[in-house]
């Protein structure tokens, strides 16, 4: 007889969201289903369940049960990792596994020789629970008895005899739309047993098939193939320091030994890297502030001293995705490669300026692979020599004047003057022919050279008309003038801005831009224009 | 130097998402700006000016009537009226466009102009106008094209080159280019602001309305927002200095404003005229009426009282104008009573002997002695108003589509009922613009205070308890714009049953619209509006309870025990017993909590008594703190006073029958024609400026004038000043005697219908659901209580209504079952009376109901009788039928369902889920175990004041009026009837989400009983866990 085993992640979206953080396990806490006006209680804490908050319960009814109670949205992105975890740790079990559903596979073990099935699956959980996750097994001789299994385990249920197994179970538990369930509970039948003493072929003459795929499963005799997955095509490392880090050295160390690792499955699967993610764990308890959060000086000097930051400074460059528990980093791979040595520089590049406010313990790399690019470019094509080496160019660019200031000037959709952000470089749209298109129709007037940032000015004003002028720049009379032009914007948080400019001319026929900002004057710019 | 300057394009709120003030701000800011006028341009109407015309006459700016109407090609014309003509073509081409298009897109055609141009004047726009998008797209020979199309349309004098100047870079290229065209072209230039909004801080509103029409959010819309906040009202100076390049631009303003001289004080409504007999004039003709009318109602009372009274009306009538207008209510009324719909008039129209001789009105104002005067008086220019109580539903569409069917599509409309941004609509729409999450504005909304009751959470607290607490950067920017959007108007909707009709084409005077609801017009002012302006309405009212009696008295007389509401038997003494023990679930009028609780006390024992239940229980005389002094005065706990001593004389007539406590419009009308010596209608502009909830200016006046009046008149002025308070407090809400004597009759009737008609009255009841306080489970089980059996639901038995058995016996019709289409149940009725239904397989074949009607029906147990029990049914009516129905599948009877029957719960549960009601056993009795030690609510009465007890039940009423101070009241019903709860303010701010989510509560406190009033003081509130359950709403906070 074959054995399958179920492997469940009870509360799965509750798991992902506290994976990191035992201690919340004892709060009340509750996910919220949905971004919906009447977001529901997905999972909750035991605490919460105790002041009797129960799935399906909207937001405000929750919190009337229990005014404690901390809402807190799904975690999507960890709920992916999990996900990960799980099918990658059911993998080391058996090749042949089924995702079956959210949190939940099914390994068939048909290579597996096991003389103590409940010994063996509790060896399982605790593989799962050394990454930190809860989970719940069920073995038995059919996917669909093993999955019902897995439901009642704790953590580990053998099913040796199906019938007295089934008849406990409730029909909301078993693999059928929730019409057929709720037609069943109209009908009485609340569970697998009451289902199986039905009679099966007149079931099936009034529901169809599909009750007779639940009746089968209540009857324990449903035999089905798993919808077989390939293990994801993940290329990750990980570790995690025995104490936490202080210095660069250790994390250069194990950073260079996962890089010989994942590429060296690249070159196995003719493979090569196109952006790497580095995350760096933290020391740090939930609910304290985050690196990003704690401000401070831009460390400049390529300090070994790496953690803590002692005078609370921010990275040197803006972390993509970072929460107070963790920093992260996508790196993407100016032109793909499974060089180690490009690879290593390019993280060993970003660690030289990098401070945290936190010491690190553990460090995760992730690669994204890609198929060498085989192409050949065109014939009038001029691409970039080594994008690499300009890729590489920019990290230390960016480890001089913060990666917030490295990039491809992009104008923003707003009225404010001169507002533009810095959007990463597309290595591909660089090193091939196309350009990028202009983000602004129309240019009216004169051709203005911007002061950055913009310098400060005085002028005197009569009948609300500027006369004089005064910079480090330029100084003079004001002869002709043009203005004022508003504008504002913002005004719904503390970004708010607004800014009253003028076009001036001065006796010696020089053109500029003035500002009002803030209360302060500022030449902006002056015009590209012929003097009189 | 002095500086003129008329605003000719400013657009308010009334364009609906694209200006951010009020019509009466604007006016008001202008008139602070001393700007002589401004012309209101709202987009495709004019919905906002008769707000600003009114308060535009307080603050000296006049009213410039105009319009933006959208095109064809998408452009927006601004066009202003300089004539009657002008103003009647823009109320008939916004009409054609609208009643031709969408609710959404009703664009009027370029070619169309021609024909409505006379008497308007055309703007070229601002930068949606049809020239500057021309500019915008360097199609200089397109802005010359459609320059020549407006020319041709309106006349070369009647076109303006619009210039607008809001101080961004990038516009003088425009407005040179207008300039260059305008001189071209040889036609003036015109500068305006473009105004948006009355104040620069409303620009945030607008932002935040743009984003609701481009469904984005602030961070998301860039250059959809605002680019500054230039386009607000101006000063003619600044206007001067803006356009300092431009004079004539701002010249022409003042030049044009003077050519623009109509007002809507030159409307030139008329009411139609009757159509009579030759010979006859409408004076004569309603003479006869009226008097044919009295010698039927009157019969042997037809008195010389009667005559004289009705010749004093009928000369008032003639002397103003309004025969007509009382013919076409007699004639309506006249039709509906031909149709066999019930019909009576309410409000002040019961104060006049002609109405009740022409059978509008249903109470003879001489027996009650009703004031006149409040109905119509000497020197009174408004028209009368007449409200018809009419069944709702068909009955009364069908009286409304008679109206239509009449006057044409174009000559009667129903006045529009403009809908607000009010408290979750505002912060929804500015929390969806600062992209707070769906989350957070659903818990904004959960944690508002319901009903009428004004807000006792502070804004900030409730921002913080949805989430947005006081340190999130967009709170405060939240907070500021939640206080000026509220109140600003949404969208147009439709008056429950306000029409207007006129003479000639009502869409000269106002244009219409389609409404949503399919056969309706409705015109762009509400009845406000309407009446400021003297456009009569006539409200056409649905009252369920009318839908009841005249159901009732039909199922009575199909039993031979008819009894007409006229034939009522006044004095009953079993139906004020009733009324007296507050058992008035049902009832009209008296069947909420507050009248419950007020019943015990003021015993009403005559019909009298009952007219002032009706009148008391209402938040003018309860704020105004009437009613409590009237309960002791009736208990003779208080001596009668009549407001002050030194003019009891004079006002106990108008007093006495109130035990001095002025309760009704009446009174305070004749209090102050006696005690300041106003006339009639120097009495009812009072009652009106007090009423009028939108200028406290008007009010202040009208007391002022009172005041100077009595002191005139020698009064004290402690006298005066209780006066003035006495008459303030209760105009806002106070109700006409005549309309609470209407209320009462009904009132009066429902409930002798409810003693000595029950069947009939409790399936009338249930067959007009939804309607009134109560939902139809509680409805049946009050019926049960008063032993009444009911019936289930089956398909062999029932009706699509509920039916009567017997003097004690209703049988549930199929009209409760959930999801039943009336036409299958139609079709199952038609088979059934072919041939009764031999089984399940039978009844399937050949009532073709979807699977899931015959799945409800099966689960209530409808097939009974068919089968052996629900599941039985259950497992039947899933057998598949055969293909054509040419063989019946079970020629033996089927062989038994392999499935148990339900349990007392699971029944409970399927009538819940099928029908939201159930004839079985009360939820409470099969959850009393889980509460021993609470009360029933019928044994409360036995428990000694103060005693501190538990209660238990299904909330089937959470109230918190506004008069209570914070207080809220909430019903608990369970197997015994409905036990009530006091909560104070503190305990319900800790309780809140409990006492608005849980659907079982338990409440512990002292129990109340003062005069058989019973309630729990509640000083602990908890959860009663209950399986699942679908239970009928609750009548909450309404």
């Amino acid at each position: 007889m074959s054995w399958f085993a179920a492997i469940l992640l009870p509360q799965f979206s509750l798991q992902a969201a506290l994976r990191l953080h035992e201690e919340a396990w004892s709060q009340p806490i509750a996910i919220l289903e949905g971004d919906t006006e009447k977001g529901r209680v997905l999972e909750m804490t035991e605490p919460a369940q105790r002041s009797g908050v129960w799935p399906g319960m909207v937001a405000t009814q929750a919190l009337a049960r229990c005014p404690a109670l901390r809402l807190v949205p799904r975690a999507h992105a960890q709920e992916e990792v999990v996900s990960t975890l799980l099918l990658e740790t059911t993998g080391t079990v058996s090749p042949f596994i089924e995702a079956t559903a959210e949190g939940l596979c099914v390994a068939d073990l048909r290579q597996v020789k096991a003389a103590n099935w409940e010994q063996w699956a509790c060896g399982v959980v605790e593989r799962f629970a050394a990454r930190k996750l809860r989970a719940c097994i069920g073995v038995a001789s059919n996917p669909d008895l093993a999955v019902l299994a897995a439901r009642h385990a704790e953590p580990a249920l053998i099913v040796q005899h199906p019938g007295a197994f089934l008849a406990g179970v409730a029909i909301s538990e078993a693999d059928a739309s929730p019409e057929l369930i709720t037609l069943l509970r109209d009908w009485g039948i609340h569970h697998l047993g009451e289902l199986a003493r039905l009679p099966r072929s007149e079931l099936i003459e009034r529901l169809g098939p599909a009750a007779g795929a639940l009746w089968e499963q209540a009857a324990g005799r449903a035999q089905r193939e798993l919808r077989l997955v390939r293990l994801p095509e993940t290329y990750w490392e990980t570790y995690e320091f025995e104490h936490p880090i202080e210095t660069t050295e250790p994390l250069l160390f194990i950073l260079r030994r996962q890089l010989e690792q994942l590429t060296l499955r690249l070159a196995e699967a003719y493979r090569v890297a196109a952006q790497m993610t580095l995350t760096i764990l933290l020391e740090l308890g939930w609910g304290q502030p985050s690196e990003s959060e704690t401000g401070g000086k831009r460390a400049v000097a390529s300090g070994r001293k790496l953690f803590p930051s002692t005078d609370g400074a921010v990275p040197s460059s803006a972390p993509s995705a970072n929460s107070p528990d963790r920093y992260e980093r996508v790196f993407t791979v100016p032109s793909p490669t499974g060089d180690t040595e490009v690879l290593f520089r390019i993280l060993h590049t970003h660690l030289e300026s990098l401070q945290l406010a936190q010491q690190p313990i553990g460090v995760r790399l992730r690669i994204e692979p890609i198929t060498a690019d085989a192409s050949q470019f065109q014939l009038f094509e001029s691409p970039l020599r080594d994008p690499n080496r300009f890729g590489e160019t920019l990290g230390r660019l960016a480890a001089l004047v913060g990666a917030e200031n490295v990039g491809v000037v992009q104008m923003e959709d707003t009225y404010q003057p001169d507002r533009f952000r810095l959007v990463a470089p597309q290595f591909q749209q660089l090193a091939g022919s196309q350009k990028p298109e202009s983000s602004e129709s129309r240019t009216l007037g004169l051709p203005l050279h911007r002061f950055r940032p913009p310098l400060p000015a005085q002028i005197h004003f009569q009948r609300h008309v500027p006369t004089w002028f005064s910079s480090l720049e330029a100084q003079g009379e004001v002869i002709d003038a043009l203005g004022p032009y508003r504008v504002s914007g913002q005004w719904w948080d503390q970004h708010a801005w607004s800014f009253e400019e003028w076009d001036i001319e001065l006796s010696d026929g020089s053109l500029y831009r003035v500002s009002k900002h803030q209360g302060s004057w500022f030449l902006e710019g002056c015009y590209d224009a012929p003097v009189r | 130097m002095t500086h003129q300057y008329v605003e000719l394009h400013a657009r308010s709120a009334f364009s609906f998402l694209r200006g951010a003030s009020f019509p009466e701000h604007l006016a008001e800011r202008a008139g602070e700006l001393k700007l002589p006028a401004v012309a209101l341009c709202d987009r495709d109407g004019v919905y906002g000016a008769p707000r600003f015309y009114g308060k535009g006459k307080e603050s000296g700016t006049r009213l410039i009537l105009g319009a933006e109407l959208t095109l064809e090609d998408g452009a927006v014309l601004p066009v202003l009226v300089e004539s009657r003509t002008g103003y009647q073509n823009l109320c008939r081409l916004i009409t054609q466009a609208k009643l031709r298009g969408t609710k959404t897109d009703a664009p009027v055609h370029w070619n169309e102009l021609e024909e409505f141009a006379e008497g308007l004047v055309a703007l070229t726009g601002d930068e949606e106008g049809p020239i500057a998008r021309c500019l915008e797209q360097d199609d200089h020979p397109g802005a010359r094209e459609r320059i020549s199309r407006l020319r041709r349309a309106f006349g070369d004098q009647n076109v303006f080159v619009e210039v607008q100047r809001h101080l961004r870079r990038g516009e003088e290229l425009r407005i040179r280019q207008l300039a260059d065209l305008a001189h071209a072209e040889q036609l003036p230039l015109l500068a305006t602001n473009g105004v948006q909004y009355a104040i620069p801080e409303h620009r945030g509103v607008l932002d935040v309305f743009t984003c609701a029409r481009n469904h984005t959010h602030l961070d998301a819309a860039g250059r959809l927002l605002s680019a500054n906040t230039e386009r607000h009202l101006k000063t003619a100076k600044e206007m001067s200095a803006l356009f300092r390049d431009l004079p004539a631009a701002i010249d022409n303003t003042v030049r044009l404003a003077g050519r623009l001289q109509f007002s809507l004080e030159k409307l030139g409504y008329q009411f139609p005229t009757f159509p009579v007999p030759e010979g006859e004039t409408m004076g004569t003709f309603l003479r006869q009426r009226v008097l044919e009318g009295a010698r039927g109602r009157y019969r042997e009372k037809f008195s010389a009282i009667v005559r004289a009274q009705i010749d004093r009306e009928l000369s008032l009538i003639e002397e103003l104008g309004f025969c007509g207008y009382f013919l076409c209510i007699w004639d309506l009324v006249q039709f509906a009573r031909d149709e066999d719909i019930m019909v009576q008039g309410r409000g002040s129209a019961a104060n006049s002997v002609v109405c009740y001789s022409l059978g509008i009105t249903a109470c003879d104002p001489i027996e009650y002695q009703l004031l006149f005067e409040r109905f119509l008086a000497q020197g009174r220019t408004s028209w009368p108003d007449i409200d018809l109580d009419l069944p709702s539903g068909d009955r009364r569409e069908r009286v409304i589509q008679e109206v239509y069917r009449r006057y044409g599509k174009h000559g009667a409309a129903m006045t529009a009922n403009v809908i607000s941004f009010r408290g979750r609509s505002a912060m929804r729409e500015i929390g969806k613009a600062m992209h707070f999450s769906p989350d957070v504005l659903g818990r904004f909304s959960d944690l508002f205070a319901n009903g009428d009751f004004p807000h006792t959470l502070d804004l900030q607290a409730q921002l913080t308890q949805a989430g947005v607490p006081k340190q999130h950067p967009r709170a405060a920017a939240a907070a500021s714009l939640y206080q000026m959007m509220k109140g600003l108007p949404r969208h147009l909707g439709q008056h429950s049953g306000g029409m207007i009709i006129c003479q000639n084409q009502l869409s000269s005077f106002i244009p219409l619209e389609n409404a949503s609801m399919p056969g309706r017009v409705v015109a762009q002012w509400d009845k406000d509006d309407c009446d400021d302006l003297g456009i009569i309405k006539v409200d056409l009212l649905g009252l369920g309870m009318m839908s009841v009696l005249q159901e009732t008295i039909a199922l009575s007389d199909q039993r031979g025990r008819k009894v007409e509401l006229y034939e009522v038997p006044a004095n009953d003494p079993p139906t004020y017993e009733m009324i007296r023990a507050a058992d008035t679930i049902g009832l009209f009028q008296i069947e909420s909590r507050a009248q419950m609780a007020t019943l015990p006390r003021l015993k009403p024992e005559c019909f009298y008594d009952l007219v002032v239940e009706v009148a008391i229980v209402r938040p003018g005389p309860i704020q105004g703190g009437l009613m409590h002094p009237y309960l002791k005065r009736r208990c003779g706990q208080e001596e009668h006073v009549y407001l002050h001593k030194d003019v009891e004389a004079v006002l106990k007539p108008t007093l006495e029958r109130t035990l001095g406590v002025p309760l009704f419009q009446e009174q305070m009308l004749k209090m102050s024609m006696d005690l300041a010596g106003f006339d009639g209608s120097e009495a009812e502009e009072l009652r009106r400026a007090l009423s009028f909830h939108r200028s406290h200016d008007r009010m202040n006046a009208a007391c002022a004038k009172l005041r100077i009046r009595m002191e005139e008149k020698g009064h004290s002025q402690e006298v005066t000043d209780l006066v003035v308070k006495s008459i303030q407090s209760f105009a806002v809400y106070g109700f006409p005697e005549s309309h609470a004597i209407s209320f009462a009759l009904l009132a009066y009737a429902s409930a002798w219908y409810k003693v000595h008609r029950a069947p009939e009255f409790y399936a009338s009841l249930l067959n007009n659901q939804p309607m009134g306080f109560y939902s139809s489970a509680t409805l049946i089980k009050d019926g049960q209580r008063r032993g009444l059996h009911f019936l289930p639901v089956s398909v062999c038995e029932s009706e699509w209504n509920c039916t009567i058995i017997d003097d004690t016996t209703v049988r549930l019709g199929l009209c409760v079952v959930n999801g039943l289409r009336k036409e299958h149940g139609a079709h199952l009725l038609l088979e059934r009376m072919r041939a009764p239904f031999t089984s399940v397989a039978d009844f399937n074949l050949r009532t073709k109901l979807t699977k899931p009607e015959q799945r409800t029906l099966a689960k209530i147990g409808a097939l009974h009788g068919l089968s052996a029990h629900r599941r039985d049914a259950l497992w039947q009516v899933e057998l598949p039928l055969d293909g054509e129905g040419l063989f019946t599948r079970q020629a033996a009877p089927p062989p038994a369902a392999p499935l148990a029957p339900m349990n007392a719960w699971e029944r409970l549960e399927a009538d819940q889920s099928g029908m939201n009601l159930s004839i079985g056993k009360h939820p409470m009795r099969l959850l009393r175990e889980q509460v021993p030690h609470a009360w029933r609510a019928a044994d409360l009465a036995q428990a000694a004041n103060g005693t501190y007890l538990q209660i238990a039940g299904q909330v089937i009423c959470r109230q918190r009026p506004g008069t209570a101070k914070g207080f809220v009241f909430i019903s608990l019903e369970d197997e015994t009837g409905v036990a009530n709860a006091i909560v104070v303010p503190q305990l319900f701010e800790r309780c809140r989400l409990l006492i608005t989510s849980e659907s079982f509560l338990v409440i512990e406190g002292p129990l109340q009983n003062y005069g058989n009033v019973i309630h729990i003081k509640a000083q602990r509130i908890l959860p009663l866990s209950a399986p699942e359950l679908t239970l009928a709403e609750s009548h909450d906070f309404r």
